[in-house]
């Protein structure tokens, strides 16, 4: 069960991602100053991408270790071994 | 401008030994990284990060100097380029992954051989891809030379000699030769299994790490040096200067331009054909994906920090009307940083190299493959010995790279000066004309070869039509009037507003427009086609990608070959040492085959994916159809592997419910297989009882018959015992083959009853009378607990007399009552007449339940030799009763004594009068 919630984070994330991408929040964002004086929409969006790619690595991380886990990984060469749902 | 012009450092002989110096340590580097790849000891070329650093090959001299020119021109408008390739890798799980472990099992090549093999191995649409990639990079290779070009102008402030002086004082030419000759050198060394080029990757692997550096220093330049302080960059309200705010705030009207750019670089990054050989094709370790997930994401986001600030250091150090585009130069310059100004210029040389060798290596595999190699084959030009084909194929491969450097060079240097800059993002609409075929394939099983092809043809020709051609307007190439009226006048067609859509942004109305044709008719014609049985087995295969073993494929083929011509044809393409090996792999583990036999399904499936991963799936098909014979697909083995995996459920179902009821069977063989034995051993017991019951009259007989033989003077009393002793043994032994006798009788019903109205009770009166003596002598009390009732039945009487009495002679000889008692009762009920023996013995034990009815069975627990008869007494009575339509039982056993009851109906006329 719990390799399932990480396979549908890791499917999950990048449309999180698009979302916060959009023009429509980029514009909601847009125009002011946060943290002191830096402007908020590069900010936003350095940030956003930031956190994005933390998500993505902890995903990734946690999804090989379930991969290798209980079933045994050939490396890339078919044989995924995953079993019919 | 001009800077540092001829002085001191950044003199161009400086530049170009530096260059000269960069590029041969590229070369070493590469020729290293081979060396180690083919003995085996890859160490850190195996490394994801290796993997990760070429595909940010992405990032050529485009997005080096241009990021920063967009940057000051529009402001945030740049990101998205990198944010898209952000989005995808991201998200690898659910597209890379597959695109890579599809590309591993099937030997993909390139780009246009994954979707000609996706869509049945189609040979068109492998060279429509090809086409359409070659017509939307070469522009994009001019690209990289002229700003290589223009980047050495800029250090060395070198008068002309570039775009416009002649061709041999253009560095642009000198540039293209050397990475023509590095793209040729390390890209095609060998025919291989498949397309690694592991020199290549080290090589941009090593740029990607030169450029991301040298942005990083002008930046930290920007930042420490140049930005703080009142004198700063940063420093807001400067004295005249402009209104920055656009620099970082979201201009309105440019949401469509922002995900349309998005969506672009989004697609470019899997569409290019240089991406998809060093994400999907080079990859040598799926699990490198999950590095580049967020690695990949990372060094963008590195390389793009740096952008506003060197962006705002260039409008506010060097004087308006400077080329933006040039800021990562000339900042450096202007603040007298020569040799950050020198190795910035090599970070852009790096990424401008990085990308035309890895693009013309991509673009020449698929020449080669889908373009040339077919016609030679279909020209009959493709013959030779061992290895011959691979060298002609190697040669046509350096063939191609030349060919394109010449294309690219031709576009540089006949195009107009702006026009060169769009040609990014153009080139990059180019290719996402092939995400539908791409995607579609991946997840739509019924797409099909004629949707793909329509599709693609349609999307690119709406793509030229809206993009290209404007990007050429050139006086001699196409008329202007063309945009401003229509083709023919028709301004319903202008390129830039078809259809009317006026004042769109002209990027998201070329996509627009293409896709609706694209898409629109990918899956229009899909629906309405039906595909063959490859296209069927291909993408069967393709979207189940990650159910399937290798080799699955092979079973659906079916043709033969034989194993000599096999080997010739793998011999003549990739070499008589690969053809050994890939033989040996095979049969390592299976019987040799002798010469001339036919070559199984799996080993011609086999030969055919090594042939795939060097010349590409169509061709290889082709040249296994050449050797093979009676080729068809078994319409049964597709729907077979196509249901596989319902089978795989439903097998797996039926395994379980099996293995139920097998445990059920096996419990219920072990019961009988107990009774079997135990019945087994009590036939034995018979037979040896028998025979010994036989012997023992046999022996007194025959001892005192030999007696009275042996001598003459026998006493007179002795000799009369002697004969009633002959006498009564005879009688014994008589009886006991009369049971016999009688029993098989009526088993096999060869047997008589006679059958007429008698009264019951007088049989049970007669019983009881036969047992008196015998019941006596045991001092056994016979109780006769019924009334006089007459009950009439049809019966044998001699029959049930015997029944009757065999009842109680068991109930008298088994009571070891110290007061023994037998009651026999007998009642008319329900039809039948009822008569019940019970005692008041040690009843029957729970073992003996079952089997005393049985023949041959006794008393398990029966030891003494008191006990005579034979033991098939109440086999005889059951069969007995059976004969005449009623039935016996135990009905009740306890400690307190058995009771027989006897059922008998009152009419048996419509009995059977033989026992079953």
């Amino acid at each position: 069960m719990r390799n399932q919630k990480l396979r549908d984070a890791a499917l999950i994330l990048p449309f999180v991602g698009t979302f916060l991408l959009l023009p429509i929040v980029l514009r909601l964002i847009s125009g002011g100053r946060w943290f002191a004086d830096l402007p908020s929409l590069p900010a936003f969006l350095y940030i956003a991408w930031l956190a994005l790619i933390i998500a993505a690595g902890v995903l990734s991380r946690l999804l090989l270790k379930a991969e290798a886990g209980p079933e045994t990984e050939n490396t890339a060469a078919g044989g995924d071994g995953e079993p019919p749902r | 401008m001009s800077a540092g012009a001829g002085n001191g450092i950044l003199s161009a002989g400086v530049v170009i030994t530096v260059s000269f110096l960069y590029v041969v340590l590229l070369f070493a580097l590469a020729f290293w990284s081979d060396q180690r790849a083919r003995g085996n000891r890859p160490g850190l070329l195996a490394s994801p990060v290796v993997y990760t650093l070429s595909i940010a090959v992405y990032c050529t001299s485009w997005t080096f100097y241009g990021a920063v020119g967009s940057a000051s021109r529009g402001g945030l408008e740049f990101l998205p380029i990198y944010l898209g390739p952000t989005l995808v890798f991201v998200g690898w799980w659910a597209i890379l992954r597959k695109l890579a472990r599809i590309s591993k099992v099937h030997r993909i090549t390139s780009i246009a051989d994954f979707i000609s093999s996706r869509y049945g191995k189609s040979g068109r649409l492998a060279v429509v891809v090809t086409l359409v990639a070659v017509i939307g990079t070469t522009p994009y290779i001019a690209l990289q030379l002229k700003a290589v070009a223009t980047t050495f102008v800029a250090v060395t402030g070198a008068a002309a000699g570039a775009a416009t002086g002649s061709i041999f004082a253009d560095t642009a030419l000198w540039v293209a030769m050397c990475m023509a000759l590095f793209a040729i050198v390390f890209g095609t060394r060998k025919v291989g299994a498949d397309e690694h080029h592991p020199g290549i990757v080290a090589a941009i692997a090593f740029e990607s790490l030169v450029k991301l550096i040298a942005v990083i220093s002008v930046g930290m330049l920007v930042l420490l040096v140049l930005g703080p302080g009142p004198d700063g960059v940063f420093s807001p309200g400067k004295e005249g200067a402009a209104d920055l705010s656009y620099l970082w705030t979201f201009r309105e009207g440019s949401g469509t331009r922002w995900m349309t750019v998005l969506f672009l670089s989004a697609s470019a990054i899997i569409c290019l054909p240089r991406q998809f050989q060093v994400t999907i094709v080079e990859i040598e370790n799926e699990r490198h994906l999950a590095t580049a997930a967020w690695l990949f994401p990372l060094y963008l986001f590195l390389i793009s920090l740096f952008v506003i600030p060197i962006a705002l250091a260039g409008m506010t150090l060097l004087p308006s009307g400077s080329n933006p585009d040039l800021f990562v130069l000339t900042v450096p310059i202007a603040t007298g940083n020569d040799w950050l100004a020198l190795f910035a210029f090599i970070g852009g040389f790096s990424s401008a190299t990085s990308m035309v060798i890895v693009a013309s290596i991509a673009l020449s595999i698929m020449l080669s493959n889908h373009v040339i190699m077919p016609v030679l084959f279909g020209l009959r030009r493709a013959r030779g010995s061992s290895g011959e084909l691979a060298t002609q194929i190697l040669w046509v491969r350096r063939i191609s790279i030349l060919v394109i450097f010449a294309l690219a060079l031709v576009y540089y240097r006949i195009s107009a000066p702006g026009a060169l800059a769009a040609i990014g993002l153009i080139s990059f609409a180019a290719v996402a004309q092939f995400l539908p075929a791409l995607i579609g394939g991946l997840y739509w099983r019924g797409a099909t070869e004629r949707g793909a092809l329509t599709g693609l043809i349609a999307g690119f020709a709406v793509w030229a039509y809206t993009l290209l051609i404007p990007a050429l307007i050139h006086p001699e190439i196409a008329p202007p009037l063309l945009l401003t009226d229509g083709p023919g006048g028709i301004s319903f067609l202008r390129p830039e507003a078809l259809f009317g859509a006026e004042n769109w942004d002209p990027l998201f109305h070329s996509l627009f427009w293409s896709y609706v044709a694209n898409i629109g008719l990918y899956v229009c014609i899909s629906l309405v086609t039906r595909p063959g049985p490859l296209e069927r087995l291909q993408s069967a295969l393709f979207t189940d990608a990650f159910r399937q073993q290798p080799g699955d494929d092979a079973l659906a083929w079916q043709r033969s070959a034989t194993a000599d011509d096999l080997r010739g044809l793998t011999e003549r393409v990739l070499g008589r040492d690969r053809s050994d090996r890939i033989f040996a792999d095979f049969f390592a583990g299976r019987r040799a085959p002798q010469e001339n036999l036919e070559a199984a399904p799996a080993l011609i499936a086999q030969v055919e994916r090594n042939l795939a991963g060097s010349v590409g799936a169509a061709s290889a098909r082709a040249l296994i159809s050449g050797v093979t014979k009676g080729e068809s697909i078994s319409l049964d083995e597709i729907i077979g592997i196509l249901d596989e995996t319902q089978q795989v459920i439903r097998y797996s179902q039926r395994l379980e419910t099996q293995s139920r009821e097998l445990e059920l069977t096996a419990n219920q063989l072990k019961i009988a297989n107990e009774q079997l034995r135990r019945l087994d051993k009590q036939k034995d017991d018979f037979l040896s009882r028998v025979s010994h019951e036989l012997r023992t009259p046999m022996t007194s007989i025959r001892a005192v018959s030999e007696l009275l033989q042996a001598y003459d003077d026998v006493p007179e009393e002795r000799r009369v015992r002697s004969i009633g002793i002959i006498a009564k043994e005879s009688q014994r032994l008589s009886r006991l083959l009369d049971d016999i006798l009688d029993l098989a009788g009526m088993a096999e019903g060869t047997v008589t009853f006679n059958i007429e109205e008698t009264d019951v009770i007088t049989i049970l009166d007669d019983a009881i009378l036969a047992v008196h003596g015998y019941s006596e002598q045991n001092g056994v009390s016979v109780i006769s607990a019924y009334d006089r009732t007459p009950l009439d039945a049809r019966i044998d009487r001699g029959r049930l007399t015997q029944v009757f009495v065999n009842l109680l002679s068991n109930a008298i000889k088994y009571n070891d009552n110290p007061e023994p008692v037998i009651e026999v009762r007998a009642t008319r009920r329900r039809g039948a007449i009822e008569v019940s023996v019970s005692d008041n013995g040690p009843g029957i034990s729970e073992e003996d339940r079952d089997l005393i009815f049985t023949r041959f069975s006794r008393s398990t627990s029966d030891t003494t030799s008191k006990v005579s008869g034979s033991g098939l007494g109440l086999a005889i009575s059951k069969e007995i009763i059976q004969i005449l339509g009623g039935t016996i039982d135990l009905e009740r056993n306890t400690s307190l004594g058995a009771v027989f009851t006897v059922r008998i109906p009152v009419s048996i006329e419509n009995t059977d009068l033989r026992a079953d």
